[in-house]
């Protein structure tokens, strides 16, 4: 049986605890007495650990207290309280200007003063993220250098590489661009650095997805689709969706031995899919053209 | 009055509230996780007031605590009209019962994450209440119709299963036996749109015969407005494939949106009029006012026999088999033939059910003392042996696989032959539906007419799909943001991977994004087309 995490009780409530324990033992004051030593010792990555807790469980307020009263001391937690402040304001209530300037300045900060580190390739990531969504001047152009210097300068990294998609997907679909002029050649050849699969597989969705949108070619769009489907698909409607896909593409192209592969594949995983009936009428065609 | 008199007055009143405020400390103090008895005490609510539900979740219970005899399950329904405040009122008070029906509106994702429990991990493993049957060993996540992929089970901002499905429902056209019987002198369950007015039309010969008046058919607001979707849905099944840019039949709000809003389709296209012609022709049979009836004005009709048909879902069955002096039956929408002259031409054919995703979901609070017991109590309620009791009882459609629901329930079983959906034309709901509200009657009036319809809600309508269009892509982008956010926290609280879920929590958080992501960016692409 799995179970739960709990929230952990406070530190208050840990030493009243402790407290009574005193009234008992002796040998239990002393193990006591360890533990609450050894509970101010990790008190400031408790503190910032339970601030990013906090975040994931959306209590933005609290995290934001708790990562501004986490003690300093420690590089590496400063930083990723400062990082967490920064993520709490941006997620505050109500969406201001000033919370997003404010968020804006500190990932500034952490990118200016502890570059190289994890915090900073993740300020960067998040500021292009926010400038590119940005609830009231959102700015998409503006983000693509931003992603592409996320890329440029932790290219083996996920989030680095995750960048390169984020840019990708501004290019291809930029407003200002004629579809002919749509840059998926120039983007296919610098996507020879992506290493981390899910990375590839989201890069081969996005250009998948953007050349079907833009009729830039079915086999082009094919090829990508196949790509996604074979860095293996996790969420089931999606997978769905592009091996549909792949099947609609691959019988207008004529390769009958993808779709029939597909079909089958589609109606074995998906037997409660709303289009199972047309793969089903698509198989039946394809055994009559057959025979 | 007396200052004697006065001063006892004061004394009665402040005795009263002294009496009420430890009436309530009692009360509250009494609400403890321990029954009288000792037994662990894990509450339930849920909104599901339709006769049967209770006695189903009922019967559960009493199964439940015979197989473990120290935990007491207290069912607690409330009535859907308060349901919201209710819970928000339980919720930010603390004192939530261990599970709360979700899917209601009045419930963000703030809210949940705040006060509600992510399941995904208890779903991992197989539910040890299916040993025996055909799927054991199935981990728990796999054993539910349809899949948990979807709201009010799965929540994407969250990365997580927040929701236990309980049942699944089908929408049915019910119909008085013995009313047929005695119209048709047999009993008839068409098989076409055309059968179906057909039929209706005779009902209509049969009143001029007849001192009563038996109106065809009775439905109100909400399943006139059902009708017209599914109607719809196979009225432009054809169109949908040419409007829809990546050609999986299956279009997003977002590109329905651009599509009217580019001008790939509009009100007067043939295959949307044919929608709007089915439901028209239709509605012409149903009680006058239909648009305006309430859900439960509509069966009280039926059940007094002013009507052959009525329009509703499974959910109703029991409750209206309940109370009917009459047998009822029921038969699944009639579609128009493909072969059909006018609507032949837009379809593929009839509609398919078989995605049908279940709902009446409980979720588990952040408050509960005893979670592992009420966890425990919805693996009973959604095993195989559980959800056939549940079914059985209730007369609701099973949300587990290889649930036999019994005989009673077998019509409303889902169609699993048919093509998929089209569009309709309020599909993105809020704005869109209410300009359907204030303009459908101009289908049904007497001088009414599809044209007539269309030349009064255009206007109204490309506003509403922009206002609908611009909410999509504001909360598309607002979940876009949440999602990096979660993304970095996941990082930063296993920076080295070590816990195996980070992996898969990112590589499923990249795929959905990158979707999501890819139709943002479409989205945004062709608000510059239509000049936003």
């Amino acid at each position: 049986m799995a179970v739960i995490r709990r929230e952990t009780g406070t530190d208050a409530t840990r030493v009243d605890h402790a407290g009574m324990i005193v009234t008992k033992r002796i040998p239990a004051v002393f193990l006591a007495s360890c533990s609450i030593v050894l509970i101010a010792a990790a008190a400031p990555e408790t503190k910032v650990d339970q601030g990013w807790d906090a975040v994931q469980n959306l209590r933005f307020r609290e995290a934001l207290t708790l990562f501004r009263n986490s003690p300093s001391g420690n590089r590496q937690s400063e930083l990723s309280a400062r990082l967490g402040e920064g993520v709490a304001i941006l997620h505050r209530q109500p969406t201001t200007r000033d919370n997003i300037d404010d968020s804006l300045a500190i990932f500034d900060q952490l990118i200016r003063e502890a570059p190289g580190t994890e915090t900073s390739l993740q300020a960067a990531y998040l500021k292009a993220r926010l400038i590119q969504l940005h609830p009231f001047e959102p700015d998409p152009a503006a983000a693509i250098p931003l992603y592409q210097d996320v890329t440029r300068y932790y290219p083996e990294t996920v989030l680095g590489q995750f960048a390169f998609v984020k840019a990708s997907g501004l290019q291809l679909y930029d407003p200002e661009t004629a579809d002919e002029d749509r840059p998926f050649e120039s983007i296919s050849r610098e996507a020879s650095l992506l290493t981390d699969p899910d990375v590839r597989r989201s890069y081969h969705l996005m250009m998948a997805e953007a050349s079907h949108r833009f009729d830039y070619g079915y086999a082009y769009s094919l090829k990508h689709y196949l790509e996604a489907y074979d860095a293996g698909l996790t969420k089931p409607d999606l997978k769905a969706n592009v091996l549909t896909r792949i099947i609609v593409l691959s019988q207008r192209l004529g390769d009958i031995e993808t779709t029939r592969a597909c079909a089958e594949v589609f109606l074995t995983e998906f037997p409660r899919d709303i289009r199972t009936t047309m793969i089903e009428d698509l198989i039946t065609e394809l055994d009559g053209t057959d025979s | 009055m007396t200052f004697r008199a006065e001063k006892i007055m004061n004394f009665i009143g402040f005795s009263l509230v002294a009496a009420c405020f430890v009436f309530a400390l009692v009360h509250v103090i009494g609400q403890s996780q321990l029954a009288s008895d000792g037994r662990t005490i894990v509450r339930f609510t849920h909104w599901q007031i339709e006769p049967g539900v209770r006695e189903a979740f009922e019967a559960l219970e009493h199964e439940y605590e015979r197989m473990h005899p120290d935990v007491n399950i207290i069912q607690v329904p409330i009535p859907g009209r308060i349901f919201v405040a209710w819970r928000k009122t339980q919720l930010v008070g603390g004192t939530p019962p261990d599970l709360l029906q979700l899917g209601s509106k009045g419930l963000d994702v703030r809210d949940l994450a705040r006060f509600y429990t992510p399941l995904g991990e208890f779903l991992t493993e197989p539910n040890p209440y299916n040993e025996g049957t055909v799927i054991e060993g199935v981990p728990w996540r796999q054993t539910f119709l349809g899949g948990l992929q979807k709201k009010p089970n799965y929540y994407p901002e969250l990365l997580d299963v927040f929701g236990i499905p309980t049942s699944s429902h089908t929408f049915r056209i019910f119909f008085n036996r013995q009313l047929m019987l005695e119209i048709f002198g047999e009993i008839r369950k068409p098989a076409t749109f055309d059968e179906w007015i057909e039929m209706c039309r005779q009902v209509e010969t049969y009143n001029a015969t007849v001192a009563r008046r038996i109106y065809p058919i009775m439905m109100a607001d909400n399943s006139a407005l059902f009708l017209y979707s599914r109607l719809s849905y196979a009225q432009t099944q054809k169109l949908t494939d040419e409007i829809n840019p990546v050609e999986d039949f299956q279009i997003s709000h977002q590109d329905f949106a651009i599509s009217y809003l580019t001008g790939k389709w509009t009100l007067n296209d043939p295959a949307i009029h044919s929608g709007l012609q089915a439901f028209g022709e239709i509605g012409k049979f149903a009680k006058p006012g239909f648009l305006r009836l309430d859900r439960s004005d509509a069966t009280f009709e039926f059940i007094q026999q002013r009507s052959l048909f009525l329009l509703t879902g499974s959910w109703d069955y029991k409750g209206v088999v309940e109370q009917c002096s009459f047998d009822v039956d029921a038969f699944p929408i009639p579609y128009p033939d493909t072969e059909h002259p006018y609507y032949g031409p837009f379809l593929k054919g009839p509609l398919t059910e078989i995605h049908t995703v279940p709902g009446s979901s409980l979720g588990l609070t952040k408050a509960s003392e005893n979670p592992e017991i009420a966890i425990d109590f919805m693996r009973y309620v959604t095993s195989v042996p559980g959800n056939t009791l549940f079914c059985r009882v209730s007369g609701w459609l099973p949300a587990i696989i290889g649930v036999d629901p019994g005989e009673t329930v077998r019509d409303f079983l889902p169609v699993t032959k048919g093509y998929p959906n089209g569009i309709h034309l309020f599909q993105m709901g809020g704005d869109l539906r209410q300009v359907m509200d204030r303009n459908f009657h101009h289908l049904f009036r007497t001088d009414g007419s599809v044209n007539a319809f269309i030349k009064a809600a255009t206007a109204d309508y490309t506003e509403a799909v922009e206002t609908e269009f611009e909410k999509i892509q504001k909360r598309s982008r607002e979940s876009l943001i949440m999602q990096s956010t979660m993304m970095l926290t996941r990082l930063h609280l296993d920076p080295d991977w070590e816990d195996p879920r980070t992996r898969d929590e990112l590589s499923d958080l990249m795929e959905g994004q990158t979707w999501q992501e890819g139709e943002f960016l479409w989205g945004n692409l062709n608000r510059t087309r239509f000049g936003k």
